[in-house]
């Protein structure tokens, strides 16, 4: 698109971006601000912020809070094990076969929840036979529902760096498998990596349907329950699990791009030109 | 810098097709230790593929690859001390000029301090001393492949293996370059093996020229042989003998048409009456007034090339030819002029014409 110069029309556009920020903004700060006037609320119009005083009191809510992130965190590591070298693998050896990893890695997002319940119920009674009846083991269905996003942003990741160039050149200069996974392929795939984790993070933070269908007590199933005896505390509970995802995206995001800075993708190469 | 690190390389019958078509067809070559050999051919004869089995980076259906008389045939790339520098820019993106060039010495456990030293001194005899903290996209592509050089250099290889390391760059750079790669070649005396598909690269800068085609060797010789006899018709085309001339060979001289004879003693073996090629360089045809040399034909098109204007000139039997004169008498055969041509006898290659 050609650059607008005309002041006027230069104008107008500016205004419109702003309108188009300040609807956006009322659209996603409006329930926020619901909320926390919801769980400040006290008797007579006065604030009140015993329902956050309440939370970290809250034995249930407490053990919710860790078990969510340590599934959090579990989820986003297995992830990458799972996911960095399967992707970097196939783009280089079996390029054939990347679209049938495509697909897989993004049926989940078809198939609904309780259809996975269904599918993966009968596994689980020999997946806590095996590691003990602790809600971490759902990091293996989160895993799977993680899947997609994760899949979309490593994927960019890698088609913006030559990675068989940069492989090559590394395995010449000496470096096994290993190394160029861990020396090359990974340092010049931060970006990607830490807003897959992120994805990873924000969604398992954000799941209910699979933890409660499974029967395991997580945040979110936390905070239904809780919203049954206290409508103040639940709410409380979700705005500050926003707040925490927020605050993680944002610091997410600085270091990716205070890398981006420093290391742009690489100039391609001009073609090669046909000797005749 | 250590010199001396020539080992000597033997590429023996290597065959590698892809999908059935061949990509190497008995590909056979020998480079001497500290020699400098260029691979010239056109696009998709198998020279990246040649280089990338030596690299160990593609693996041949048959043949051997040896180096210092070891086989290497079964030893992985990460195993086979080669330097290489890639067509594309393949520096480490995440890491600055000088961290690019101590990676191979890091994977060898050389110490801090040494690795440090080492690949500064690399930096500076690629000129680029002032320029170790930069990271790869703060480079032009030029010190980019400098870097890559420095880089390859820095593992002290058997081998340095350049595939089209120059073709990125705009021409001035590229000349620049390429003597600078010679310039360091000859100083640490390495074996190398320089890809590329630019004829005059080649002939500048190598102790010998490998011609290939379609997956094997045509020719390898010192340049001034390729240049002046090269062995096929397929090697003369790719050293600038772009001109073909039908005739047929008679008593000792060829029939360029009735009664233009060319003078040749190099018909031996064909007899009278074979249907032959006289292939000639632009520059040894000479023009002349209609009715003087061999040949006769009107002037079609000029072209200024600096120092001399290549005209092209339609024959008598409709076949273009291209005539390379100085420029100052270019302007004494517009185009439509009716001019004579004479060849050059000893320049001329007779080649059997292709049946058909
Ligand atoms: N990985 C591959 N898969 C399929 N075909 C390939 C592959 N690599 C090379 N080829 C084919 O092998 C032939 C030789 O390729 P190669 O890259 O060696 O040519 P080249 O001489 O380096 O050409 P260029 O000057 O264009 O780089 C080509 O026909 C090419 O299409
Ligand atoms: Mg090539």
């Amino acid at each position: 698109m050609a650059a607008v110069t005309r002041p006027a029309a230069r104008r107008a556009t500016v205004a419109v971006r702003w309108m188009v920020l300040g609807l956006a903004g009322v659209f996603f700060v409006l329930p926020l601000y619901a909320m926390l006037d919801f769980s400040t609320k006290g008797v007579g119009g006065a604030r009140d912020l015993s329902a956050w005083r309440a939370i970290p009191q809250d034995e249930e809510l407490r053990g919710a809070i860790v078990t969510s992130m340590e599934l959090a965190g579990l989820t986003a590591v297995l992830m990458l094990v799972l996911l960095v070298p399967t992707l970097t693998w196939v783009r280089l050896r079996l390029p054939r076969v990347q679209r049938l990893v495509e697909f897989l890695c993004l049926l989940p997002l078809i198939i609904p929840a309780i259809v996975l319940v269904v599918g993966i119920a009968p596994l689980y009674s020999w997946v806590t036979y095996v590691f003990g009846d602790t809600p971490l083991t759902l990091t293996f269905v989160y895993v799977v529902l993680v899947l997609p996003y994760a899949y979309r942003a490593l994927d960019a990741g890698l088609a913006g760096m030559d990675l068989k160039t940069l492989s090559e050149a590394a395995r010449s200069l000496g470096a096994s498998w290993t190394t160029v996974m861990l020396r090359v392929v990974l340092p010049n795939l931060r970006g990607a990596v830490l807003s897959a984790a992120l994805l990873s993070v924000a969604l398992v933070l954000g799941e209910f349907t699979l933890a409660s269908l499974l029967n395991f007590q997580t945040l979110q199933v936390a905070i239904t329950l809780t919203g049954k005896r206290n409508a103040a505390l639940a709410i409380a509970v979700s705005l500050a699990a926003l707040v925490f995802a927020f605050v993680l995206l944002v610091v997410l995001t600085r270091l990716v791009g205070r890398r981006r800075d420093g290391a742009e993708t690489l100039a391609p190469a001009a073609p090669t030109a046909v000797a005749a | 810098m250590s010199g001396g690190q020539g080992a000597a390389v033997r590429l023996a019958d290597l065959h590698r097709s892809y999908g059935g078509v061949p990509a190497l067809n008995g590909l056979t070559l020998d480079v001497r230790p500290g020699e400098l050999v260029s691979l010239l051919g056109p696009s998709g004869c198998g020279k990246t593929t040649a280089l990338r089995i030596l690299a160990g980076l593609e693996t041949a259906d048959s043949g051997q690859v040896l180096v210092g008389g070891q086989n290497l045939t079964s030893v992985p790339a990460s195993k086979r001390d080669m330097g290489m520098v890639f067509q594309a820019y393949s520096l480490f993106p995440n890491l600055t000029a000088l961290d690019n060039i101590a990676f191979g010495l890091r994977l060898r456990k050389v110490t801090p301090t040494e690795r440090r030293r080492r690949a500064g001194e690399l930096l500076e005899l690629v000129g680029l001393g002032q320029q170790a903290a930069k990271y790869p996209h703060q480079m032009s592509g030029g010190q980019q492949q400098r870097v890559a050089l420095a880089r390859a250099l820095a593992i002290q290889p058997k081998v340095l293996l350049l595939d089209e390391p120059l073709s990125a760059l705009d021409a001035k750079v590229r000349v620049q370059l390429r003597e600078e790669i010679r310039r360091i070649q000859t100083e640490l005396s390495i074996t190398t093996l320089f890809v590329t598909h630019d004829q005059e690269e080649a002939l500048a800068i190598s102790d010998r020229v490998g011609v290939m085609s379609q997956g094997r060797l045509e020719q390898l010789d010192v340049p001034a042989t390729v240049y002046q006899r090269p062995a096929t018709p397929f090697v003369a085309e790719f050293v600038g003998v772009n001109n073909a001339l039908s005739g047929t060979v008679a008593d000792g001289s060829v029939l360029l048409g009735p009664g233009r004879r060319l003078p040749a003693d190099v018909v031996a073996g064909l007899p009278a009456g074979s249907a032959v090629r006289v292939l000639v360089r632009p520059a040894d045809l000479r023009l002349g007034a209609a009715g003087t040399g061999s040949l006769s034909g009107t002037v079609v098109t000029h072209s200024f090339l600096g120092p001399v204007t290549r005209l092209t000139v339609r024959l008598a039997g409709d076949e273009l030819v291209r005539v390379d004169t100085a420029s100052e008498q270019a302007g004494d055969y517009p185009p439509s002029t009716e001019v004579g041509l004479s060849v050059e006898p000893a320049a001329a290659m007779i080649a059997a014409s292709p049946p058909g």
